[in-house]
């Protein structure tokens, strides 16, 4: 039989165990393309992003089914040569995957004239965003507003920082 | 041997213009310019990742009459990304064919009050969808008739 003074403690000790872990977890540069002839207006550049998550939860002493919750925390935008940015004036993010459906994920308009890199606002409601990152491979797209017509192809980089919540 | 060659070619030929005058897929012929029967926008369906989406590519009034300023999605429920452009915005989404001229499984998003409704797309003819949204039950729902704009 357990004695009183030692339940606090191992109840203590259970909780501080069963704490879920927050992991950080970057998506490394996703080259996105908007294939010409492009027009004034918004176009589509998109890519396929594997994101290696089932191998990084591994590294982490984890597994897919261990994810509970999934949040982008930073999106930023490069431009992918001496261009920069140069000639879009807004850029939106989406991501789709798997069985999920498109979700809008971050948004700049207007951005800074004359910006090489350019951070995005979140999107605060991020739905399902766990279910999405367990397709293992994502269509990244982003509408580029740009300014002007252009025969030729347009190239930017995405990049992503995610907060995972998995189970201890 | 260069006649036998000369003579393949040009058995293979008609062949070729054939395969290049195909016609699409049926699940394709959705792809193209449309306007709604409102005519204040024009709407581009795509498609992406094996699944369509419609854009807005064309606004009557572009600007906000308040700012002056190009129209955003101003009455998105999540307020963070209420700074998108509208022209551009995908209002149809995760459509996928369902056989009959039918596509399901989309939703379409009204910017004028932010709301989302599931969605069906019948093909009429060639130039002509049925764009029926709905909560729950489609036939409690309400059909828009929209127009190709280069008309086939």
């Amino acid at each position: 039989m357990l004695r009183p003074s030692l339940l606090p403690l191992l109840l203590l000790a259970f909780t501080a165990c069963s704490e879920p872990e927050r992991l950080r977890f970057e998506s490394g540069p996703i080259h996105l393309t908007a294939a010409g002839p492009l027009f004034e207006g918004s176009n589509t550049a998109q890519a396929e992003w594997t994101t290696g998550l089932e191998a990084f939860l591994t590294q982490q002493g984890h597994s897919l089914s261990d994810l509970r919750e999934a949040r982008l925390t930073t999106a930023t935008i490069a431009g992918a040569d001496s261009t920069g940015l140069q000639g879009i004036r807004s850029v939106s993010v989406q991501w789709m995957g798997g069985q999920q459906g498109m979700q809008q994920m971050a948004v700049r308009n207007p951005l800074p004239t004359d910006s090489s890199t350019v951070q995005l606002t979140v999107a605060d409601e991020q739905p399902k965003l766990a279910e999405l990152l367990g397709a293992g491979t994502l269509t990244v797209v982003a509408d580029l507003d740009l300014d002007a017509d252009s025969d030729a192809d347009r190239h930017v980089i995405g990049s992503f920082t995610l907060e995972l919540t998995v189970a201890p | 041997m260069r006649t036998t060659l000369l003579l393949l070619t040009l058995l293979l030929l008609p062949f070729g213009t054939v395969l290049a005058q195909a016609p699409p897929e049926p699940a394709d012929r959705l792809i193209g310019v449309w306007e709604p029967s409102n005519g204040k926008a024009r709407v581009k369906i795509e498609k992406i990742g094996g699944k369509y989406y419609g854009k807005i590519v064309w606004l009557r009034e572009p600007n906000d009459p308040a700012t002056g300023t190009p129209k955003t999605d101003k009455n998105n429920p999540d307020e963070s990304q209420r700074t998108v452009p509208l022209r551009g915005y995908r209002l149809l989404k995760d459509f996928t064919y369902g056989g009959n001229d039918e596509w399901t499984e989309g939703t379409i998003y009204d910017p004028e009050n932010g709301s989302t409704y599931s969605c069906v797309i019948t093909m009429k003819d060639a130039n002509t969808l049925d764009i029926r949204g709905f909560i729950g039950v489609k036939a409690l729902g309400r059909t828009d008739v929209w127009k190709r704009l280069q008309t086939k």
